[in-house]
């Protein structure tokens, strides 16, 4: 559900994905997003995961932040409310798009992720996932 | 998925009888950005439509990014603007991320509540608020608006 406040076209985007998964193995999660890198593309962007490890019995709101400029991320960070999961990392994949990671606390674990695109250079650009993967690889996966 | 185009207002489905039509939640109610290049300011200062003898429990967040500061934004602040004597009662300011930290709550200069926060830096700096009205005879589902806004160098009252 985009929302575009009443002031202006910046908009929030609710549940612009959905990551689940039952694997009682993986350790990690990586989602591959719609965002290139490319130098004619640029959107400062902050993401929230918002969901529930069924198996840690944790809730999870989990928040990855990045500047996606010409071919590079900057002030990248990485911060979480609850114990359910850890963001942990932005990376590009090897196909040149825009990179998730997040460390998980149990199986049975499912999140939507939010976007919010509001503070600067691609405001209001719709932001999706197209891969996911749920694996134990700490590094980048895709 | 839905594009809406304006603030979105979810209520809260009739739990409560007569009430099917409020909005509990309202979405998406105001945007802000600003790219202070010369850095001078350090606070924000939001005026809503609430007045101070309103007798109304309102919750506001806001949802964003700091760029320069390369942190996320998640912040509330809440308050009870009490009818009887115009006062603001239960304030209180939270943050979940470090991206902007709630400063204060008080009464502007024409009697509409306002909200300010501090930030470390407003070089690119964007949040987009959303209001909770949950609150049975105290304001449920009237709708909150913010109505002005402000970047300051000092952390004291603006409006």
């Amino acid at each position: 559900m985009k929302v575009f406040p009443s002031n202006g076209g910046y908009l929030s985007q609710y549940v612009a994905g959905h990551c689940q998964t039952q694997d009682g193995t993986a350790t990690k999660v990586h989602i591959k997003l719609n965002l290139p890198k490319t130098s004619l593309y640029s959107a400062m962007v902050m993401i929230e995961a918002v969901g529930f490890a069924y198996g840690s019995a944790q809730a999870i709101r989990s928040s990855w932040c990045f500047y996606q400029y010409l071919s590079t991320l900057y002030s990248v960070n990485v911060n979480n409310v609850y114990p359910g999961m850890n963001a942990e990392a932005v990376y590009y994949s090897t196909d040149n798009f825009v990179c998730l990671r997040g460390g998980l606390s149990g199986y049975f674990s499912g999140f939507v992720l939010n976007a919010y695109v509001n503070a600067g250079d691609g405001a209001g650009i719709p932001i999706s996932v197209q891969a996911q993967a749920w694996n134990t690889n700490a590094g980048n996966f895709y | 998925m839905a594009n809406l185009a304006q603030s979105t207002k979810i209520g809260n489905g009739g739990i409560n009888g007569g009430y099917e039509a409020s909005a509990t939640m309202q979405l998406g109610i105001y945007n802000y950005r600003l790219a202070d290049a010369d850095r001078t300011s350090r606070y924000l200062h939001f005026k809503t439509n609430v007045l101070r003898n309103s007798g109304r429990m309102v919750r506001v967040d806001a949802v964003g990014y700091d760029y320069a500061g390369a942190r996320p934004i998640r912040c509330s602040w809440v308050w009870y603007s009490y009818s009887v004597d115009g006062n603001l009662y239960s304030v209180g300011l939270h943050n979940a991320y470090p991206g902007m930290v709630p400063n204060s709550v008080y009464i502007g200069a024409d009697n509409y509540v306002c909200i300010s926060a501090s930030a470390r830096d407003l070089y690119f700096i964007g949040v987009t608020f959303d209001a909770y009205t949950p609150s049975n005879s105290y304001g449920l589902g009237q709708t909150v608006a913010i109505t002005a806004s402000a970047a300051t160098a000092s952390a004291g009252n603006y409006f």
